[in-house]
């Protein structure tokens, strides 16, 4: 390694040489700074209470039904903005709608001779909320205990009475176009609750 | 679950796949075996910053005791470790943390100075590589501290090969002018006390 007083003491009678000079000697200064330096204190209780966190390295496949919640919530959403869109669709006035209502909930057979496209629109718009209460059960057993907690739970079975109500009260009045409104509004309202609650 | 007994003889495969099946002695002990290397380039990427150094050195050991499945032995496990404590500033750094903003505090590098045993002419070549912009201060002190090769730089980091060798002429440079400008702030100094 170059001696870097003798570097210093030509550098400073021929200060024109310098950035010629240095370079070879800031590579040697350089490379003979220490690859190794020690922490001044122990940083190993601390790392360790870190693998606490995280207790086991990640092997491949690792996985968590911790992961799964976000996509049953947005597996819900999805449907929340097809029902929406649906719903949208749906010819106005509902009391051109000659066949009766079924209960949401239920599966009905189509009826001969009653396939206009308003009864078709209506029936997708019933299993669509069919499936939107399937798909929200599911998603709610897949949710952390954590996250189904009671406040969650009581506000759900209120929303579930009021929806039982309301197609109790669409069974009798098919084409009440209110009632119906009632209905999606219900469901966009629970949606809301349940991502509110798990955010 | 069995353990790696405290042993200088076990090699770092030994005690990688003891560490990936749960043994954290096993882990303990490559940390002793090579904490200081990863420090080392910690603190100069960090600035000199103890605190901020000493929580990188935390976070890769954290993140390799957790990737520890993804070392195929393909490199050295140090260089492995260097390139999560790269990944780990450069997120930082990108995250504009606060801890940029705390940097110039001169007194953070005192103490670490002196543990370090650095001499005088030391000191001033690390305040010399501290005052390096960030990515020309991450090429130098891998290539010439550490002597990582262009590519390797460039794997570790996500720069190219040919910005890594720019950004080192632009280091170098930049060392000489720091150190000229040292060396006559210096020599007035000695002209000052000689004429007193």
């Amino acid at each position: 390694m170059s001696d870097p007083k003798h570097h210093e003491a030509a550098d400073t009678a021929l200060p024109k040489a310098l950035p010629r000079a240095l370079p070879r000697a800031l590579q040697s200064r350089l490379q003979a700074l220490p690859q190794e330096i020690t922490p001044a204190r122990d940083l190993w209780p601390e790392i360790a209470a870190g693998l606490v966190q995280s207790p086991e390295p990640i092997q491949s496949g690792h996985s968590s039904h911790w992961w799964h919640w976000p996509q049953a919530l947005a597996a819900v959403l999805v449907l929340a903005v097809l029902a929406a869109v649906v719903w949208q669709q749906l010819p106005g006035p509902l009391s051109m709608l000659s066949d009766p209502l079924v209960e949401v909930g239920t599966t009905a057979d189509p009826v001969p001779g009653n396939q206009s496209p308003a009864n078709a629109q209506q029936r997708a718009a019933q299993n669509l909320l069919q499936g939107m209460q399937m798909e929200t059960t599911a998603s709610l057993e897949t949710l952390p205990a954590a996250m189904a907690d009671a406040d969650l739970q009581a506000g759900l079975q209120e929303y579930e009475l009021a929806e039982q109500q309301l197609q109790q009260a669409l069974s009798r009045q098919p084409d009440n176009q209110n009632l119906w409104q009632q209905l999606g509004s219900l469901q966009r309202s629970r949606l809301n609750m349940f991502a509110v609650h798990i955010q | 679950m069995g353990t790696v007994a405290v042993n200088q003889q076990a090699t770092d495969l030994d005690l990688i796949a003891a560490s990936s099946a749960g043994d954290q002695s096993a882990f303990e002990q490559l940390f002793r075996r090579y904490h200081a290397r990863i420090y080392a380039l910690c603190w100069r990427l960090c600035g000199n910053d103890v605190h901020w150094a000493e929580d990188v050195l935390q976070d890769t050991f954290v993140q390799a005791w957790r990737n520890l499945g993804e070392f195929r032995g393909e490199s050295a496990l140090t260089t492995w470790l260097h390139r999560l404590a790269v990944n780990i500033v450069l997120a930082e750094r990108r995250r504009g943390s606060a801890r940029l903003r705390q940097l110039s505090d001169p007194m953070a590098n005192e103490d670490v100075a002196v543990a370090a045993g650095e001499t005088h002419a030391d000191h001033d070549l690390e305040a010399a590589i501290t005052s390096l912009p960030p990515r020309a201060r991450l090429v130098l002190v891998l290539h010439e501290l550490h002597g990582y090769s262009h590519v390797e730089i460039a794997s570790m980091s996500g720069m190219a090969a040919g910005t890594s060798r720019a950004q080192l002429n632009r280091a170098r440079n930049l060392m000489q002018q720091h150190l000229q400008q040292d060396l006559a702030v210096n020599n007035q100094g000695q002209e000052v006390n000689t004429h007193v």
